[in-house]
């Protein structure tokens, strides 16, 4: 009987994360340099997203829970890149630098708007990423755990920082 | 790029490109739930076991020393004594593995979640690095009541060496334990100041309460190995 609960929840999850792939997708292309980067994140905001199913009780929005875990995964974990933590912590250097590889299958101008998102603070992706997704301020408020007023501030310094760099980088090419 | 419109047109074309190019499947997905995390938290709660098992090993081998020592009954009550420690140092270890490993599982907003790992960091995992620390020198010193058991008795050449080098291995094991997880620590400082800066403020004056027993702790593991060995060596020398 367990077993086939299980089953059960299994393909109930498998069938939301299917639905709802592209949110992965683009929490991974936004918070990973490289595609081994991008494949790590993307299997452990996986393996987090079935850890807290239990706990998902439906009173929001299954994308929303979703986008949640995922953003929280992106940003307070580590990924291989940073695997060096005694000698970063010892030489006070950050050796995880490196410039963001093009996505082969996105057309140059997306690309460069994925680099320029992705020299924007942690934080500041979650909400930028947000707001292009047309989420409401409440629902990014509830996401991100802050009140509206301060979404909207950070949003607002958030465009003004990614039209800067997005005209930056439209120059140098 | 003027407007924010084009970026929003721009960000809304990758769209199908992403969902036309990306493929998730089942088996990806299963494989995914299979795969072990590569987090932050997976490398402390590896940190974790390895408390758990120096300390497990501790308890056996203690158990092993009371039978070893059977007839000194000075070993035996100082093993006992080791043995309690040790077990009680383990289930505190276990309970932190469980608490921690269900933070990312809590869903949690992101603050919220950054806020609860702060404090974890700054309050339990201090006591998790000495505990994981002590249960390394208890193994040490299990392992040499064991291997320099000379018929039921015990000979320490040179108390101080001794001390100096069961201070030192603990030492070193916390310095270890907080270097490889200092960084960890400010990148969630980072973030969460990035999120609400009077929230890190109002919780670093919480945490600076604290400051004293986190000291106090310090003083009474310290003062606690040296007493110990102290006690034990003039004991057995019959001074």
């Amino acid at each position: 009987m367990e077993g086939k609960n299980n089953e059960i929840r299994i393909n109930e999850f498998l069938k939301l994360i299917s639905e709802n792939k592209g949110i992965i997708y683009k929490i991974c292309n936004v918070y990973s340099n490289s595609r081994e980067d991008k494949d790590d994140l993307n299997q452990e905001i996986i393996l987090q997203l079935w850890k807290s199913y239990p706990n998902f009780q439906g009173k929001s929005k299954f994308s929303t829970w979703m986008y949640r875990i995922a953003f929280n995964t992106a940003i307070t974990n580590i990924r291989k890149s940073k695997q060096h933590p005694i000698i970063e912590a010892l030489s006070g250097t950050d050796l995880s630098f490196s410039e963001k590889e093009d996505i082969d299958y996105l057309s140059e101008d997306v690309n460069q708007l994925y680099k320029a998102i992705s020299k924007l603070k942690d934080v500041e992706k979650a909400i930028i990423m947000l707001y292009l997704e047309e989420k409401s301020y409440n629902e990014i408020g509830k996401i991100i755990g802050i009140s509206e007023k301060n979404v909207s501030v950070k949003i607002v310094r958030g465009k003004e920082k990614l039209k800067k760099l997005m005209n930056k980088q439209s120059s140098h090419v | 790029m003027s407007d924010f419109n084009d970026i929003k047109n721009l960000w809304k074309s990758a769209d199908n490109q992403i969902v036309e190019n990306e493929s998730l499947d089942s088996e990806t997905i299963k494989q995914a739930i299979k795969a072990e995390s590569i987090g932050i938290t997976f490398k402390i709660l590896k940190s974790i076991r390895t408390g758990i098992v120096a300390l497990g090993l501790s308890v056996v081998f203690f158990g092993y020393n009371i039978y070893g020592y059977s007839g000194n009954i000075l070993i035996s009550i100082f093993s006992i004594s080791c043995l309690i420690l040790s077990a009680l140092l383990l289930a505190y270890l276990v309970f932190q593995y469980n608490s921690f490993s269900k933070l990312d599982q809590s869903g949690l907003s992101l603050q919220d979640l950054i806020v609860a790992k702060i404090q974890y960091f700054k309050k339990s995992l201090f006591f998790v690095h000495h505990t994981i620390a002590v249960g390394l020198v208890l193994l040490i010193f299990s392992l040499n009541l064991l291997t320099d058991n000379n018929g039921g008795n015990y000979q320490v050449n040179n108390i101080w060496l001794y001390i100096g080098l069961m201070i030192t291995a603990y030492l070193i094991a916390v310095m270890m334990l907080y270097l490889s997880h200092k960084l960890y620590l400010k990148q969630y400082r980072t973030a969460l100041d990035d999120l609400n800066k009077s929230k890190l403020t109002e919780m670093d004056a919480e945490l600076r309460k604290d400051k004293w027993i986190r000291l106090l702790f310090l003083a009474i593991v310290l003062l606690s190995v040296i007493a110990g060995i102290i006690i034990l060596f003039l004991k057995i020398t019959g001074n």
